[in-house]
């Protein structure tokens, strides 16, 4: 018997220490974050600012390898050490602004035959000289890169014609307005011909941009150094170390102990840092539209009734608040499109939760009580779902999640062979309306499997017409089909946080992810 | 002894045949290809061929299958198809880390362990004996992913004293060496005293005391040199154990090792990584088994001697 | 005749084995280890009971966005997770997961292992060697990899989490019952079954693996510990069971990310994995002595 108390006992002392580790040495203050502790005898001159050498960056994906021509390079941080590394033919401001950068001057009379006019003078890392070579080069490239971003950019370009060493002109397949902003994403930036010739496996190491590469651990870090020899404007920061970290919790502790200059910040711990004067906090709301797909082509979600009935069950800020802990925008439109995307037709009446219309729609539809799974692959989609389906079964839904992995998602979502019932995801928007190409047309990331003629005509009228109100009058006409047949429920947008060291700033955030650090800075402070 | 070693490496050469083909198979079964994220929307269905040929998904899984055997065969274990990286490459980078972590727990458990099944042992029956059996079992039974989490929060983000991802310094070992060697400890732990026990009531140990040799000498030279074929065998499983399922607490500490590699292999379906990976833990894990052997030789005459007449016989033969 | 004999036989052979279970418990009983582990293992199952009686998934799944994160409380007794759901209600209903993976795992490995392992031990030969080079294949992949690969073919729910690791317990089984089977085979009791006439895989199940039972009993034990575990690990890392059903593993995985804001909800997942797998492993041990009275002094 005592053995038995003992043993219990035994039990629970180990489990007390632990609970008593947590309890009894929490320090009731942190100090002042300082990774790099300045040096005590030299005081700064009051004027100038004195930034730290070292800026690490958290990128919120593994980056296995750097080379935009190969299908495996893709990341969803492709566009940051992108900006870094390289430039493009035009740059894109984040107000919405095309300004000049590998290219000085471009025009296009018919959509479809573009010229440029490139900028002399610009030295890649190795020393080249930057040509209308190299840009004939990443574009041959690229169309022989299928499933890369690059291919997605400049695939569509039929043929281009080398007129001097600093211009080029390019024919596209077909006529497509939006081309400049193509070549202005950073997964259009050039690359260097005789880097690739030389150096097959790090060819894309080499670039034009304010960074040079200095080391690389795939799946762990970029290290990049800054080139002195930039063409624009010279970087602030000397070094940029950017960083995959897998685990949220260490990467947040790293962000406390001053191991990351800059991190994304979980949702739930915005709070803590909106009022914390050690730190800066960044935020934007992506471009980026999570939605409901509902297949069109399978039984129950093909039935409208169904889907009004999904509709009127949702309870969108509820998804945000546990999804999203509260930070995220609920669409404010019933059109399904980017957050900022242009044309967006804000008069679509978003149908808000009503469940006894839920239960009456459904009651007119096809459903039977069978099992509807909620597809989903990504740690905030899941999340969503779980929101999700204690929604749809209060109206009597009988739904179930199903995680999958990426892999998984991609093949059993295809468009071909899409067998799911509802897919929550989240879908790429660029500002530009174009992006709505993917959703409506027959492609992959058509999880709805939609598939209506009169949206694809309208959408071909639009590739080919110039930014207006003719432009407008398509891209509402299109929403407004939507709208009615109702393949897509977009749900929110979501928001992102960027937690930094006091101090530290410079960073240009697009709601397309492909955040600018080239001017990066990282004040001393006192 | 050399011909032995011959043998058992000898013997791996089907085994990794069979469990390449394994990998192979399995990921081939599984839903989805490496080609299924990389399609957009802007490829046309020839694009999305060209694209699988690339991979050679075009081709029979036993086609694929042969082709990376033949290369086996010439000593290329491929690449990433994912990065493009050499396999062998990228495994030679992060193999240390995760042996580091082996290691390094292996040596803190080994160092708390026999001690404490000595000790344990020593005091059998007592309330001390079973105060070490308990906190050795709960080593056993506690989930190591969650004793990292729980250090991770008390040790480095409540009292700062240690990094929370791996920077190089010796101090980012710490954390992962106790969640991985805390469960090390515990089998080794029971293991000694097991051993312990099972030595001390022979009659040789009776025959030494009597003797009058010192007590400590008995318990060092005695007891734990005969005890020691389990626990080394027990050593060695651990070693191997962790050398092919870091992948948990490499995930919590964001470790460099190969248990990343694997997951990461799975999950994008780069199936020539995922089975380099496998041919070389499962290599590695083969020579650990062999190192153990060569050290149960060493330290038992008994074993060595078995080896010895074995060679006699066959040269008599 | 014969029957006459096997008749007999049986009889006496079945008072035997009442007296020899009778025996183990006896000892068992005496073993504070294995009656602590045998009562929290008792605890788990009427947890699950009750869980099956009393907690209706809808309690599970239902959101209440206004009482996230509570701490504990009388109310919640372990808190309330990112969602507002008890934690402990959670817990409990996760309790059937664990347990299953404990049992089904473990006797996936049981009955493939044993069966596989008693032909090869009682045949020899090729079958033997033809076996065993299955069993190395099966041991040189390690675990968890294994494991992941099964759920991401079969996709992640309880069966398949279940059969991801009692696969991986196949292999320990093989070997075991080989062993087993070698050293009992020799034995007069075979041949003489072989004698009156017995077919051979009738010997193999009635006369040489309850003989060697008592071993397999003890590993079984012990692996129900580590299966808890191994299948903890793999819903750690998203291979695990699909939210929001909550599997312990998958608890503490998708609460991890709050651990700083809301420890509890990692803290009591793990101390519910850690005492089933400490139970499992004490009830192990003290079989271990209760059914080799030799080792205990």
């Amino acid at each position: 018997m005592k053995k038995i108390v003992c043993m219990v006992l035994c039990v629970v002392l180990c489990v007390g220490l632990l609970a008593a580790c947590s309890g009894g040495t929490t320090p009731t203050s942190t100090p002042a974050p300082s990774a790099k502790p300045t040096e005590a005898g030299t005081t700064p001159a009051p004027q100038e600012p004195q930034y730290h050498d070292q800026i690490n960056l958290y990128i919120a994906d593994k980056v296995a390898i750097i080379d935009p021509f190969n299908p495996g390079a893709q990341s969803s941080q492709q566009g940051i050490y992108s900006h870094l590394l390289y430039d493009t033919l035009v740059h894109y401001t984040v107000d919405g602004k095309y300004v000049p950068c590998l290219a000085t001057e471009w025009s296009s009379d018919d959509n479809v035959n573009y010229n440029f006019k490139l900028r002399e003078g610009v030295k890649y890392h190795n020393g080249e000289t930057f040509t209308a070579d190299d840009v004939a080069f990443t574009i041959d490239r690229a169309k022989a890169a299928q499933g890369t971003s690059m291919f997605d950019r400049l695939g569509q370009v039929d043929s281009y014609e080398v007129v001097s060493d600093y211009e080029i002109n390019i024919t596209l397949k077909s006529p497509n307005v939006d081309f400049i902003f193509d070549v202005s994403t950073p997964y259009a930036s050039i690359m260097n011909r005789d880097e690739y010739d030389k150096n097959p496996d790090q060819g894309a190491w080499v670039g034009t941009g304010p960074f040079k590469m200095d080391n690389f651990v795939p799946n762990d870090s970029i290290t990049l150094v800054a080139n002195a020899d930039y063409w624009g404007e010279k970087p602030i920061t000397k070094k940029f170390v950017l960083r995959y970290i897998a685990e949220e919790t260490a990467r947040l502790i790293m962000l406390e102990n001053g191991e990351f200059t800059f991190a994304d910040l979980p949702s739930i711990y915005v709070p803590q840092y909106e009022n914390n004067p050690n730190f800066e906090l960044y935020s934007y709301v992506m471009d980026n539209c999570n939605y409901i797909a509902f297949n069109m082509k399978r039984p129950i979600t093909g039935d409208k009734n169904f889907r009004m009935a999904v509709a009127y069950a949702i309870d969108r800020q509820a998804i945000v608040d546990i999804a999203l802990d509260g930070y995220g925008k609920v669409v404010d439109s019933g059109a399904f499109w980017g957050n900022n995307t242009a044309y967006k037709n804000r008069n679509l009446k978003l149908i808000e939760q009503d469940l006894d219309k839920a239960k009456e729609y459904l009651e007119k539809s096809v459903y039977n009580g069978e099992k509807i799974e909620l597809v989903a692959g990504m740690a905030h989609t899941i999340k969503s779902a779980e929101v999700l389906m204690a929604q749809l079964r209060a109206v009597g839904i009988n739904a179930e999640v199903r995680k999958v992995d990426g892999p998984t998602m991609a093949a059993i979502t295809a468009y071909d062979s899409n067998d799911c019932d509802i897919i929550v995801g989240s879908g790429v928007w660029t500002p530009l309306g174009s992006s709505c190409k993917s959703y409506f047309t027959p492609s992959n990331s058509n999880k709805a499997c939609y598939d209506n003629p009169e949206v694809i005509e309208l959408i071909d009228k639009a590739a080919a017409t110039p930014d207006g109100e003719e432009r407008q009058k398509i891209y509402y006409q299109i929403q407004e089909i939507v709208y009615d047949d109702m393949p897509y429920l977009g749900t929110f947008h979501m928001a992102l946080y960027i937690g930094a060291q006091k101090g530290a700033g410079g960073a240009v955030y697009y709601p397309t992810n492909n955040h600018d650090y080239s001017m990066a800075y990282w004040l001393k402070q006192d | 002894m050399l011909r032995y070693c011959a043998i058992r490496i000898a013997l791996l050469i089907p085994i990794l045949l069979c469990v390449s083909f394994i990998i192979f198979w399995l990921i081939d079964l599984a839903p989805g290809e490496i080609t299924d994220t990389m399609i957009t929307d802007q490829m046309t269905e020839e694009d999305i061929q060209i694209l699988r040929a690339k991979y050679d998904l075009d081709k029979p899984l036993i086609v694929r299958y042969g082709k990376y055997i033949w290369n086996l065969l010439h000593g290329d274990l491929g690449r990433s198809q994912v990065s493009n990286l050499s396999v062998w490459e990228q495994y030679k980078i992060r193999f240390p880390f995760t042996l580091r972590l082996s290691i390094y727990s292996l040596i803190l458990g080994v160092a708390l362990a026999i001690p404490a099944g000595i000790f344990a042992a020593k005091h059998a029956g007592t309330i001390w004996d079973n105060i070490t059996t308990a906190i050795a079992m709960l080593g056993l039974s506690m989930p190591n992913f969650w004793l990292g989490l729980m250090l991770l929060i008390y040790f480095s983000m409540k009292l700062k004293m240690f990094p929370a991802a791996y920077d190089g310094t010796w101090k980012s070992y710490v954390l992962p060496v106790v969640a991985n060697g805390f469960a090390m400890m515990a089998s080794i732990t029971r293991q000694t005293r097991s051993s312990i026990l099972d030595v001390s009531r022979q009659d040789f140990l009776r025959t030494a005391r009597a003797k009058g040799v010192p007590e400590r000498r008995v318990t060092y030279k005695h007891e734990l040199g005969n005890a020691w074929i389990p626990i080394i065998t027990q050593i060695g499983m651990m070693l191997g154990m962790t050398l092919g399922g870091s992948a948990v607490i490499e995930a919590v500490y964001s470790w460099p090792g190969v248990g990343y590699l694997l997951v990461e292999a799975i999950s994008r379906r780069d199936t020539i990584m995922a089975c380099g990976c496998v041919i070389l833990t499962a290599t590695m894990y083969t020579i650990i088994l062999l190192i153990v052997d060569l050290v149960y030789a060493a330290i038992d005459p008994r074993i060595r001697s078995a080896y010895a007449r074995k060679k006699k016989r066959r040269v008599e033969a | 005749m014969s029957s006459k004999v096997t008749a007999q036989q049986a009889v006496s052979r079945q008072y035997e084995k009442e007296n020899r279970a009778l025996a183990v418990w006896k000892r068992l009983r005496t073993n504070p280890g294995a009656v602590i582990g045998l009562i929290i293992l008792i605890i788990m199952v009427l947890l699950m009971i009750y869980s099956f009686l009393f907690i209706s998934y809808e309690e599970i799944y239902t959101i209440d966005s206004k009482n996230r994160f509570s701490p504990p409380s009388s109310e919640h007794i372990f808190g309330t997770d990112e969602m507002g759901r008890d934690l402990a209600k959670r817990i409990i209903y996760g309790s059937r997961y664990s347990l299953a993976v404990a049992f089904g795992a473990v006797a996936i490995g049981v009955i493939i292992g044993t069966f596989l392992g008693s032909i090869a031990g009682y045949f020899g030969g090729w079958v033997d060697n033809l076996i065993m080079r299955i069993s190395d294949i099966m041991s040189s992949i390690p675990g968890i990899l294994l494991g992941m690969v099964i759920v991401t073919i079969l996709g992640p729910n309880l069966l398949n989490l279940l059969i991801a690791v009692g696969v991986t317990n196949i292999a320990g089984f093989i070997r075991m019952a080989r062993a087993s089977v070698l050293t009992t085979k020799s034995n007069e009791y075979v041949e003489s079954a072989r004698a009156i006439g017995m077919s051979e895989f009738r010997i193999i199940f009635t006369q040489v693996l309850p003989n060697s039972l008592s071993p397999l009993i003890v590993t079984a034990t012990a692996r129900m510990a580590t299966s808890i575990l191994a299948a903890a690990g793999l819903s750690f890392l998203g291979f695990g069971i699909a939210a929001p059903k909550p599997e312990w593993g998958a608890l503490i995985s998708g609460s991890r990310n709050f651990i700083n804001y809301a420890p509890h909800l990692c803290t009591y997942p793990g101390l519910f994995i850690m005492l089933m797998a400490f139970a499992c492993a004490l009830l192990g041990d003290g079989l271990r002595d209760a059914l080799d009275p030799k080792l205990k002094k």
